[in-house]
């Protein structure tokens, strides 16, 4: 029961702490309105306005503990994995360039996404390795030679 | 006014071979998609959408109908033949469709199914394809305090629709408008909310936002789900996939008459989507059963009923996307992007002066149900199986890889590329936590809009008198608090009463 609520806190912890550094960027920008007529920053505060109370029922309900079970994740280390490969993707794919960061980005994913087969570790580098070439050879093929559409050669 | 004329020779262009070629690929790729578990016609679109830059207009738009109706269709397949629905809209088939299956009746409930997909999706198209004629001179009545109304009004019913909290549809729908505040303002020459960075003054543009929204948080969502057709079903037998006299009599012409409208007035609603469609029309079929203790053990007429719905649905949800610019479901959104790629805007003058590009995109939808359908099933049927077999660290791998890129190529922009992947981050917690991805999208995509119409008829002569006193506005503001009465306060004040009535017991 913490544990549930402690989830829904923290998500509406954070969504209040967006919403308010969203108004207050919005009111930097300028006042709502300007000779009487609706400047930029006017609809911004507008959703800002409607969006606290919305996110206070929400931390209401998180604290009164009402908030059916939701958001456990059940594989923390291939989610953990998924993101910081694919951050890492997005990182490397423009100095290393398009072949070498797809391999490497397929490798890892195919390598999580296998776990749950009976082999054994040998095997599965094996064949995530074989998967990251396919699929990256194919990716070139559609893209570079289908589409017409250049991809990043790499910096170095 | 409809163009009968327009309208022949908009399935004569359909049918050219080097149109009808982009059809049938379509057809297939939805039909991958719509049945493998956790695949969605609508990621195929968003997967697509950065190769349509490279294509031409019809081609573009007859393979996403293809893609549509195809990935509504084929959620029965593996609902059917291993109880997991392909597609949200095949949900409520699996409950009737897998006990058939178990009995060994699998390929009749397939053949039931293909069938009401076939004539769902045929008439939810025509209807669209007459009903967009006549809608163009009704679009111009409503003026900017109206057209201001109708996205509020589809804002909230997105907010309501889905299933769950009220409270967080509002803020999903909330957090979308936010980000399309991102960037230039839609009225004076102010960046807002880049964070000083050059690169953000252009906003989080549409398909990194799509495609981070619906493929990169999808491929988290999968890392850490694991799904096995634990048994394998048994061969089917082409002769059994034919729908029988007997059992379309058994159902009944009401059956499907009423399952066509409850699809399409739902596909009108914005967010709505086929899984509302299948559900609403699956309970009236139980409802107004004779023996309504027959369903749930493998009763045909439940999956004709959320068949014909579903595929209804698709030529309801395109309606108000082409004359308004509002979808009615989360794939019309996309294929909305598809539009904006292409230079066409939604509005009257689509409607009119472009009908020879709109009339062939919904005679493919009709086209698509009519001609691939059937005969698909009745040829792959027995292979459909082979579909959900195939090895997860080759399919995930492919379907990231093909997402990162596309957000790449899509403006050739690495920060573009990056903003996908936040964005596909924050979506994956966000879905987690039950926040409507529909609702966020619809904000999204409505955001710009919403705020231009209001902050024009702010500035006109009675401000914002004009949202009730002109009558367009008032019916769409009615229609909100109709909405919210029915879907939201009074199931609260039910729920308020039973518990209070259990309280005193």
């Amino acid at each position: 029961m913490k544990k549930r609520a402690s989830i829904e806190l923290v998500v509406a912890a954070v969504i209040l702490v967006v919403l308010t550094l969203y108004a207050v960027s919005a009111v930097t920008l300028c006042p709502p309105f300007i000779d009487g007529i609706p400047s930029p920053s006017f609809w911004p505060l507008l959703l800002a306005g409607i969006g606290y109370p919305s996110c206070l029922v929400i931390l209401a309900r998180a604290l009164r503990e009402e908030s059916p079970v939701q958001g456990r994740i059940s594989s923390r280390k291939a989610i953990i994995a998924t993101i910081g490969l694919t951050g890492l993707y997005a990182v490397i794919f423009s100095p290393v360039g398009y072949w070498i960061s797809t391999i490497l980005y397929c490798f890892g994913l195919s390598m999580v996404f296998s776990t749950e087969q009976r082999r054994s570790t040998v095997k599965r580098v094996i064949f995530s390795m074989i998967v990251a070439i396919g699929l990256t050879a194919i990716g070139y093929a559609m893209y570079e030679l289908l589409f017409n559409i250049r991809l990043p050669g790499g910096k170095w | 006014m409809i163009d009968i004329n327009a309208i022949g020779q908009s399935f004569i262009t359909v049918l050219q071979p080097s149109i009808l070629v982009w059809l049938v690929v379509g057809f297939f790729i939805g039909t991958f998609f719509g049945a493998v578990p956790g695949l969605t016609a609508t990621l195929a679109i968003a997967l697509l959408l950065p190769f349509t830059y490279g294509m031409d207009t019809i081609p573009a738009l007859v393979m996403c109908m293809g893609i549509f109706m195809a990935g509504i269709y084929a959620g029965s397949i593996t609902a059917t033949t291993i109880n997991i629905p392909g597609a949200p809209s095949a949900m409520m088939t699996a409950i009737e469709g897998y006990p058939l299956m178990k009995k060994g009746e699998g390929a009749k409930a397939l053949g039931h199914a293909a069938f009401s997909s076939t004539i769902g999706g045929m008439v939810g198209s025509v209807v669209t394809l007459f009903l967009v004629g006549m809608a163009a001179p009704l679009v111009t009545l409503i003026k900017t305090p109206g057209k201001f109304s109708l996205i509020f009004f589809a804002l909230v019913v997105a907010a309501t629709i889905q299933r769950g909290s009220f409270v967080k549809g509002i803020i999903a729908v909330l957090l979308g408008l936010m980000v399309a505040t991102i960037g230039m303002d839609v009225a004076n020459p102010v960046s807002r909310f880049d964070l000083g960075l050059t690169q953000m003054v252009s906003g989080v543009q549409l398909i990194p936002f799509i495609i981070g929204v619906f493929a990169i948080s999808e491929v988290l969502i999968q890392a850490e789900t694991h799904w096995k057709a634990t048994e394998m079903a048994k061969r089917l037998r082409r002769r059994d996939l034919i729908p029988r006299l007997s059992d379309l009599k058994k159902i009944g012409l009401i059956t499907y008459v009423k399952s066509m409208f409850i699809g399409y007035f739902i596909g009108v609603l914005p967010g709505a989507g086929g899984s509302m469609a299948a559900f609403v029309s699956y309970s009236e079929a139980v409802r107004s059963s004779k023996h309504p203790e027959t369903y749930g053990k493998g009763e045909i007429t439940g999956i004709a009923a959320a068949e014909t719905a579903n595929n209804t649905m698709c030529g309801g949800a395109l309606l108000p996307m082409l004359i308004f610019g509002i979808p009615g479901d989360a794939t019309s959104a996309i294929i909305m992007g598809v539009l904006f790629i292409h230079g066409l805007v939604p509005g009257p003058h689509l409607l009119t002066v472009q009908f020879n590009v709109v009339g062939p995109m919904l005679a493919a939808l009709g086209l698509c149900a009519a001609l691939l359908i059937l005969p698909s099933l009745l040829i792959l049927g027995p292979y459909y199986l082979k579909i959900v077999s195939i090895n997860r660290g080759i399919l995930y791998p492919f379907i990231a890889m093909v997402a990162m890129v596309g957000a790449y190529v899509a403006s050739f922009s690495f920060f573009q590329m990056g903003v996908a992947v936040v964005i596909g981050i924050l979506t994956y917690f966000f879905r987690k936590q039950g926040f409507s991805v529909i609702a966020l999208l619809m904000g999204y995509i409505l955001g710009n809009q919403a705020e231009l119409y209001l902050r024009t008829t702010l500035t006109l002569g009675d401000g914002p008198i004009l949202l009730f006193t002109r009558i367009p506005s008032i019916i769409f503001l009615v229609l909100s608090v109709i909405f919210v009465y029915f879907l939201v306060v009074r199931p609260y004040l039910k729920q308020r009463k039973q518990q209070g009535g259990l309280c005193k017991s």
